[in-house]
């Protein structure tokens, strides 16, 4: 008798404490997306109406279909792909480099250098616009893949340096220790060991700058003059024109462009939270 | 050995040659950059105007190219400050036009136009405002003038006529607010608000008609003191806040409402009346079937009726590595012949005199030819440098203020007036 | 045989120095390429705006575009009306902003640190606010607030919550709050992978010595969590503070600053600054100045966490 008694408080309990408030931050979360998605199942006419309409009665995906086919979907998509993941790349190589050297060096200038990497985004970007536009017209960047690769590694620097910082102060020095007296130099030991050691925090940094790079939309509005370089994001603005705004195919284009990073963030969620445990241990 | 020898170099040589000749005599690109509302714009531009001309002018080849309107503005500054903008754009004059003009990104197209064939056929209040300066900057080609859009289906339920003043248009509203349920809870409008960014030219229609006759509809008088300071223009300001604040007969969101937000109170049936242009009627008589919306002039004050024209203009950029041949697409462009076929794609409405004679959609349509009627009573924003600020920030925070009665219409007259004087 | 000696020891220890010297270059090759890029597209570009903040840059009077103007626009800024309004918001943005990411963030770092069957699942639905485009969030938002036709006034209606709908964008004590909703929305996913990341950190043995000691929940939490997870909260808090502060894209898509001026913080005043009067001098002032609030309250509060005993 006791024992159901007990049973039954801690299921409630169990409730109260933990199913109740994850099942709400879990609607919380989804809600706005769910109404976008209804939305853009939606016909054009029904989704402004004045009668409370919950679930669409008649579903269509002539959004989906329009998007694709009118609005160079594929390309910006394309671009997308290319500019997220280099990005990823040689943000990794840049942020990997730098952490290293302050993980394993005591040398002058290290504290004001991490701080000033820390604090790099704290210049509103809305004014960055101009200076940087000069910057890489000048070396003919406007426009290229390449260019927004260059912009966005330097933006998510803070996020990754801090990371892999963290991550590498918990291996211990005496990895490379031992295998450069074994003769291989700093250089070869931080590659052939520290780095694949340091999967999770790799997997975590790469992870974030390719959501970065994904989304990013003030710097690619202006850096991008046509559909040779443009990203998702700018190309959804296409959809709000100066007199029309189409908002069947701007939430499809959006659940559209959401996808992937949604599906990449499935599949590594593992790695990313315990690359940045790991990171955290000795941050 | 020696003959198969010569025989590769002469190939080798015809083949420079060749190479050569075609790269000579490429044909010399022309972009023109605009921004569209319907992705398929600038396909069908392309496809069907722009094709006539490439095909008649083989060495020309021109196109389009579409900008996202959100980001246009920053794109066209930059890329004329950094010198590499396209040969030809396209935009709004009204919100844009003086800053591309001081900044040297234009070319004066004086010479262009003086021994131009279609100089006369386009309308005087066009080239009226085509000019800083007393420069040509640029060639008009389209023109947005608001008028009023109404529920045909509930006036004629009603038995009430479209309204022609603006104390018609306060009854005619007052008649179409209704509950109509009885549940405590208005369910119709009579007209709806824009109080968010570019809800001024809607507002400017109902104040500027008192500024026509003597100040022309500037903002900023000769003496350098807005005319939003005059007493006839506070009381036309105060009638018009009042249709929210003491009347209510506008949506309640209206504060806040922009473009979208307008268009969607409209076609969903929560108000009776919006003022818009051209470019929506389709998005419009397609939410609410053709039968069930009307056009008519935009209503007078005191006897006079002014709204803007929202001209836009082709320019031709004074980086431009091709004027010549700029101008040869731009002046085909803007002939009626063309100008029409331009505005019936985009939606917008000729700046050309005797439209109806070059295609005749344009006097049949009914709301085409409310536009063109419309544009003899349309004026474009005095060209100020204040005028970003007073687009951008000035007359919208102090509009919406108003409403929510955090200020004064006198108040918000006197904010806005400071800030187009440019203290 | 001497000098044979002497030549090997001389031989080691060059190669060894050579090799210290190398050593003490390495750290700055291994810094240079992150440098020369933060160098080139950050550092750069800022040092021109902060001189743009003593020029004159206003592209509607060309003429006097990069001239020397001194403190003027300072004094300027220090005398706008509007500069303390958006400042004063500011505040409220970012303080209710971080501060709901912060407890939500929490919360959902305790919940999602339990082992349950579908937490990979659970994980990767929480985490899709942080992925979505800003102005995507913006826009659904936006849509969901709406006064006429938004999905939460529908429901209040619905649910006889209230009668008349709510135009949360329309109103001055509604527009900010509603905003900070959906910036907390869209940032607490990161704060709460950062925290989880921390709670997992945690060796689970100081809660199993802890237990032994008879401490009760609060007191594990305040006297282990904590103290532990205080490196990860400050770091997570600084870069949220700055990215919070810096946001443009979601304020200027959802209310423009409006209505009036009630949702106008610093960067979206700098924004319509740049927009509507061009004067870019005037907006880099501003921006300089939102600049320096964020390294002052920073740098203070690392050096308060240092003095604290945190090892940061």
């Amino acid at each position: 008798m006791k024992n159901k008694r007990n049973n039954l408080k801690v299921i409630i309990k169990e409730f109260f404490i933990f199913v109740l408030p994850l099942s709400l931050l879990i609607l919380f979360v989804l809600v706005p997306f769910i109404w976008t998605f209804l939305t853009s199942i939606k016909p054009e006419n029904k989704i402004v109406t004045l009668t409370h309409q919950y679930i669409p009665s008649k579903i269509t995906l002539e959004n989906y279909i329009f998007t694709f086919k009118n609005f160079a979907f594929s390309r910006y998509f394309l671009n997308s792909t290319i500019v997220a993941i280099l990005s990823s790349f040689f943000g990794l190589i840049l942020a990997a480099t730098a952490a290293y050297a302050f993980s394993r060096f005591k040398f002058y200038g290290r504290t004001p250098l991490m701080l000033l990497f820390l604090t790099l985004n704290m210049f509103p970007a809305v004014l960055l616009l101009i200076p940087l536009f000069i910057v890489l017209r000048s070396v003919g960047l406007i426009d290229t893949h390449f260019g927004l690769i260059v912009s966005y590694t330097t933006f998510t620097i803070p996020f990754s340096v801090w990371m892999l910082t963290g991550y590498f102060n918990s291996l211990p020095k005496e990895l490379e220790e031992a295998a450069m007296v074994d003769g291989c130099t700093r250089m070869q030991a931080f590659r052939k060991i520290i780095i694949p050691l340091s999967a999770p925090a790799i997997t975590a940094v790469s992870t974030y700058i390719f959501i970065y790079a994904w989304n990013e939309f003030t710097i690619s509005s202006i850096m991008t003059q046509s559909e040779f370089s443009r990203t998702l994001p700018v190309g959804l603005n296409f959809l709000i024109g100066q007199f029309v705004i189409n908002w069947g195919i701007l939430t499809a284009g959006g659940v559209l462009s959401a996808i992937p990073a949604i599906v990449l963030f499935t599949i590594f969620q593992k790695y990313l939270v315990s690359g940045i445990t790991a990171g955290a241990i000795k941050g | 050995m020696n003959k198969r020898k010569n025989m590769l170099t002469v190939t080798f040589v015809l083949l420079i040659l060749v190479l050569g000749a075609t790269l000579t005599f490429a044909s010399t690109e022309i972009t023109i950059w605009s921004h569209f509302d319907a992705p398929e714009h600038a396909d069908r531009l392309n496809k069907e105007l722009l094709a006539k001309f490439n095909e008649a002018h083989p060495d020309i080849h021109a196109k389009f190219e579409q900008v996202p309107w959100g980001s246009a503005h920053e794109k066209y500054l930059i890329s004329m400050v950094t010198g590499n903008p396209a040969d030809i754009i396209f935009y709004p004059t009204t919100i844009w036009g003086r800053e591309f003009w001081n900044l040297g990104g234009l070319e004066p197209l004086d010479n262009y136009v003086k021994n131009w064939e279609n100089k006369d056929k386009i309308l005087d209040v066009a080239w009226k405002y085509s000019t800083f300066d007393g420069q040509i900057f640029g060639i008009p080609i389209m023109t947005l003038p608001y008028y009023l859009y109404y529920r045909a289906d509930w006036f004629e339920e009603l038995g009430i006529e479209p309204p022609k003043t603006r104390e018609e248009f306060l009854s005619v509203a007052k008649k179409i607010t209704a509950d109509l349920d009885g549940d405590g809870k208005t369910d119709r409008y009579g007209y709806t608000l824009r109080g968010a960014r570019g809800g001024n030219v809607a507002w400017e229609s109902f104040v500027m008609p008192v500024l026509k006759k003597e100040y022309d509809c500037k903002y900023v008088r000769d003496n350098g003191d807005s005319t939003f300071r005059l007493p006839e223009a506070r009381e036309a300001n105060q009638w018009f806040v009042e249709l929210f604040t003491k009347h209510k007969v506008t949506q309640p969101t209206g504060a806040t409402d922009g473009f979208a937000e307008t268009m969607q109170v409209f076609q969903s049936g929560l108000a009776g009346m919006l003022q818009q242009h051209v470019s929506v009627s389709g998005p419009i008589t397609k939410a609410l079937g053709s039968d069930n919306v009307g056009a008519v002039l935009t209503p007078t004050v005191k006897g006079n009726r002014a709204t803007t024209s929202a001209m836009h203009h082709f320019v031709i950029t004074s980086a431009s590595k091709h004027k010549e041949e700029a101008w040869e697409v731009l002046s085909w462009l803007t002939s009626p012949e063309q100008a029409v076929v331009f505005n019936k794609i985009r939606e917008g409405t000729p700046v050309i005199k005797n439209v109806g004679e070059y295609d005749p959609y344009f006097i049949e349509d009914k709301f085409q030819r409310i536009s063109v009627e419309q544009l003899s009573d349309t004026f474009l924003s005095q060209p100020l440098e204040t005028l970003g600020t007073f687009f951008e920030s000035a007359w919208p925070e102090n509009f919406q203020k108003t409403l929510l009665g955090e200020i004064t219409p006198d108040e918000m007259m006197d904010n806005i007036s400071k800030a187009l004087e440019g203290k | 045989m001497k000098k044979f000696v002497t030549g090997l020891f001389i031989k080691a220890r060059l190669q060894e120095s050579s090799k210290y010297m190398r050593e003490k270059k390495l750290p700055y090759l291994l810094i240079a390429p992150a440098l020369i890029s933060a160098g080139i597209i950050i550092l750069y570009p800022i040092s021109k705006g902060v001189m743009m903040a003593f020029q004159h840059y206003n592209f509607l009077k060309p003429g006097l575009l990069g001239q020397f103007n001194g403190v003027n626009n300072f004094i300027k800024v220090f005398s706008d009306p509007k500069f303390y309004i958006a400042l004063k918001n500011t505040l409220y943005y970012v303080g209710g902003s971080v501060g709901g990411q912060f407890f939500l963030g929490l919360i959902l770092a305790l919940l999602l640190n339990r082992k349950f069957k579908g937490r990979g699942l659970v994980r990767s639905i929480v985490l899709i606010p942080w992925v979505t485009p800003g102005v995507l969030a913006a826009l659904m938002w936006k849509w969901l607030y709406n006064g006429n036709y938004g999905l939460i006034n529908w429901l209040l209606s619905d649910f006889g919550v209230i009668k008349e709908y709510i135009p949360f964008l329309s109103q001055t004590l509604t527009a900010m709050p509603a905003v900070i909703l959906m910036t907390i929305w869209k940032g607490t996913p990161f704060v709460g992978i950062m925290f989880l990341a921390g709670l997992q950190a945690i060796p689970a043995k100081l809660y199993e010595a802890a237990d032994i000691d008879g401490a009760n929940w609060w007191q594990k939490f305040i006297n282990i969590t904590i103290p532990l997870l205080t490196p990860i909260i400050i770091i997570t808090l600084i870069l949220r503070i700055i990215w919070t502060a810096n946001d443009v894209e979601l304020l200027y898509v959802m209310t423009e600053g409006g209505p009036g001026t009630s949702t106008l913080t610093l960067p979206v005043y700098v924004y319509k600054i740049l927009k509507g009067s061009l004067d870019y001098a005037y907006g880099a002032t501003l921006a300089m100045c939102l600049m320096g609030i964020l390294v002052v309250s920073v740098y203070f509060y690392i050096r308060y966490v240092r003095k604290s005993g945190v090892n940061f």
